[in-house]
């Protein structure tokens, strides 16, 4: 879905003349992959104001306690001191202690030299130190945190260069000695952090899409992006309201696994009863040779073919089976039963996945749709000079459709699991009414606006006629869709 | 070449031979200096006393910011965090690395691993390993860091 990205989304947030009413749908804050860093840095301002610490360990504060204000407050005060070593803004004394010679080396043997270069510092390139007074010429610091930074993400978590040194790097570092790309990277590894770390933030699912969503507890876990897209916040993938995650992934792992096709062979084979390999019968008589041993067997009472002729009422014709059925043969019977049972289910998911396959691919043909859309009304605005904002109603259409035909395409799948009868009669009763919409709304969408482009017809009531049509279906269907 | 790799490995060299005199045996193998070998002894009272092993390590340019590449050369001893082939299962040396190690500080680690071993000991999967990890620099190689002590 990269198409949506180029258009000017962000900036048509006045509401399209639409009336307003009640949106259960999700307002979220969306937020753009470049803003993190803002925002990030917003958040730990409000830190550095309340602790009085710097930026730096605002940061490496923030990030141990994964952004979680609640937690912070609960357990940095007590620990202070404790957790300042743990996370690596305040040096650890006691390692001094436990390695004197790599700690103190520096101190005592190499005092005015760089321990990376093994420089003599001069007041050229002499460094500023970190707490922990491990202290390294500019340049090195430069390649250190160059390498570190294009080795991967973990960079925002670089240690000092010192060996067993437990400080960690500060943000403030990176932005110092980073030069261009590098810099460009290491902001990468800086926003994903946050988004990586922070339970709130989720990146959107969609491919191509950059955008992060916040999450605001507003008790529906819907979300939708910039992008148009919208996913569900719990479990990451696309919404499927109205079925809930594990409902969801159930379905997902039922139509990829094999379990499907266990059930089909239950349903459509019989085991060899000589050899146990499963034999498909398409059609045909019951004279089943088995490919595997060529045994040959009846395919309804699974009987040694040999034995069949006029006892059994001919060669072709085996009511062999009736006859044990009918004295209760328990072992038939019952494989009988579950073959049935079997096939009666696969039948029921077949139905169900049948339209739940459909409306899979309406949807993504109402994406495919979209860019044409936007062409159209581009278009319409260019030749027949309607102003963009009497036209937004189009790409709200299908938009609107989109969102319906992902809605219905999860109906199905929630019907599959409903098994109370009554309730299933109420949501099926719905679940036809906002089909039935939505299929006119997208019936009326797909129709060619060519018509509208021509440049001899100069009433504009046909357009107009067709925008009312079409505003009153986007009504009604996306008012089904929100009260289903 | 870098400047700070060559004038490190400068001093470093000057550091073994006064400072480890009669502990480490400095051999620098390549003439651009890239190659080094360093001989050292068992430590008396461990399960090594007398033998002699050699390291080797090879730096890039980028030296010490990278790691320098290090394995045994010649008979590797026989412990449960050295392969046959001669490398060597030590964090350090991968990717607990940091600039300010140093050749001598390298070598001291390992003989102070070789020295608290208890008995001589090949790898659990010695023969297994040493197929897979052919043709391939140690420092590719995925090292699980199960234990410090052995």
């Amino acid at each position: 879905m990269q198409s949506q990205h180029s258009n000017n989304y962000e900036d048509d947030q006045d509401d399209y003349g639409w009336p307003d009413e009640e949106d259960k749908e999700q307002v979220s804050y969306h937020h753009q992959f470049d803003n993190d860093e803002k925002r990030q840095l917003e958040k730990v301002q409000k830190l550095v104001e309340l602790l009085g610490c710097s930026q730096d360990q605002g940061i490496a504060i923030m990030r141990f306690f994964k952004w979680n204000m609640d937690k912070l407050q609960n357990e940095w005060f007590s620990n202070e001191r404790r957790l300042g070593i743990k996370m690596g803004i305040e040096f650890d004394n006691d390692l001094s202690k436990k390695f004197p010679l790599t700690m103190q080396s520096l101190a005592h043997n190499n005092q005015g030299y760089c321990m990376i270069c093994y420089g003599q510092f001069s007041q050229k390139n002499k460094q500023d130190n970190m707490s922990c007074g491990h202290q390294f010429c500019q340049e090195d610091w430069r390649s250190y945190l160059s390498q570190k930074v294009n080795e991967g993400f973990q960079a925002v978590q670089s240690k000092c260069p010192q060996h067993l040194c437990n400080m960690v790097v500060p943000h403030s570092y990176f932005v110092k000695y980073l030069q261009k790309e590098d810099m460009k990277t290491y902001m990468k590894w800086f926003c994903k952090a946050y988004t990586d770390d922070n339970k709130n933030v989720r990146w959107c699912p969609y491919s191509g899409c950059d955008y992060c969503v916040e999450y605001q507890d507003y008790g529906e876990s819907d979300v939708s992006c910039k992008c148009g897209n919208s996913f569900c916040f719990k479990c990451g993938s696309e919404s499927h309201r109205p079925c809930d995650c594990k409902q969801t992934e159930t379905w997902k792992n039922k139509n990829s696994a094999e379990s499907e096709n266990i059930t089909w062979i239950m349903a459509n084979t019989k085991q060899c009863p000589e050899c146990r390999k499963p034999i498909e019968k398409n059609q045909g008589c019951n004279h089943m040779t088995c490919k595997m041993c060529s045994y040959e067997f009846c395919w309804l009472c699974q009987g040694k073919w040999s034995e069949h002729g006029q006892k059994t009422g001919g060669y072709y014709n085996c009511n062999k089976y009736e006859e044990l059925k009918s004295k209760g043969d328990v072992k038939i019977s019952k494989d009988e039963t579950s073959r049935q049972a079997a096939k009666n289910e696969l039948d029921r998911y077949m139905f169900y996945f049948e339209r739940f396959n459909n409306h899979d691919k309406a949807e993504k043909h109402a994406r495919s749709l979209r860019p044409v859309i936007k062409a159209k009304i581009q278009l319409l605005h260019e030749i027949k000079k309607y102003p963009p904002s009497e036209l937004d109603f189009l790409d709200e259409a299908i938009n609107e459709v989109i969102k319906c035909r992902q809605v219905l395409k999860y109906t199905y799948v929630y019907g599959y699991y409903l098994k109370n009868q009554k309730e299933l009669n109420l949501f099926q009763f719905l679940q036809e009414d906002l089909e039935k919409n939505c299929d006119y709304l997208h019936e009326l969408i797909e129709k060619p606006l060519d018509p509208y482009l021509d440049t001899n017809i100069v009433d504009r009531s046909t357009f107009y006629h067709f925008k009312g049509q079409l505003i009153n279906y986007y009504q009604v269907t996306r008012k089904v869709r929100l009260s289903s | 070449m870098q400047a700070r790799c060559l004038g490190r490995l400068k001093k470093e060299a000057e550091d073994i031979r006064n400072n480890f005199d009669g502990v480490l045996e400095l051999d620098i193998k390549d003439e651009s200096q890239m190659c080094w070998h360093v001989r050292f002894r068992g430590a008396e009272g461990s399960v090594y006393n007398g033998e002699v092993f050699t390291l080797q390590f090879k730096f890039s340019e980028d030296y010490p910011i990278e790691s320098p590449e290090v394995i045994f050369v010649g008979i590797p001893p026989e412990h449960e965090h050295v392969y046959s082939n001669g490398y060597i299962c030590l964090s350090t040396l991968y990717s607990d690395w940091t600039p300010a190690l140093k050749v001598s500080a390298v070598t001291m680690s390992i003989l102070s691993m070789l020295s608290s071993a208890v008995v001589k000991q090949k790898p659990a999967n010695d023969a297994q390993a040493v197929v897979w990890m052919k043709n391939k620099s140690p420092k590719k190689v995925n090292w699980m860091f199960e234990d410090d002590k052995c």
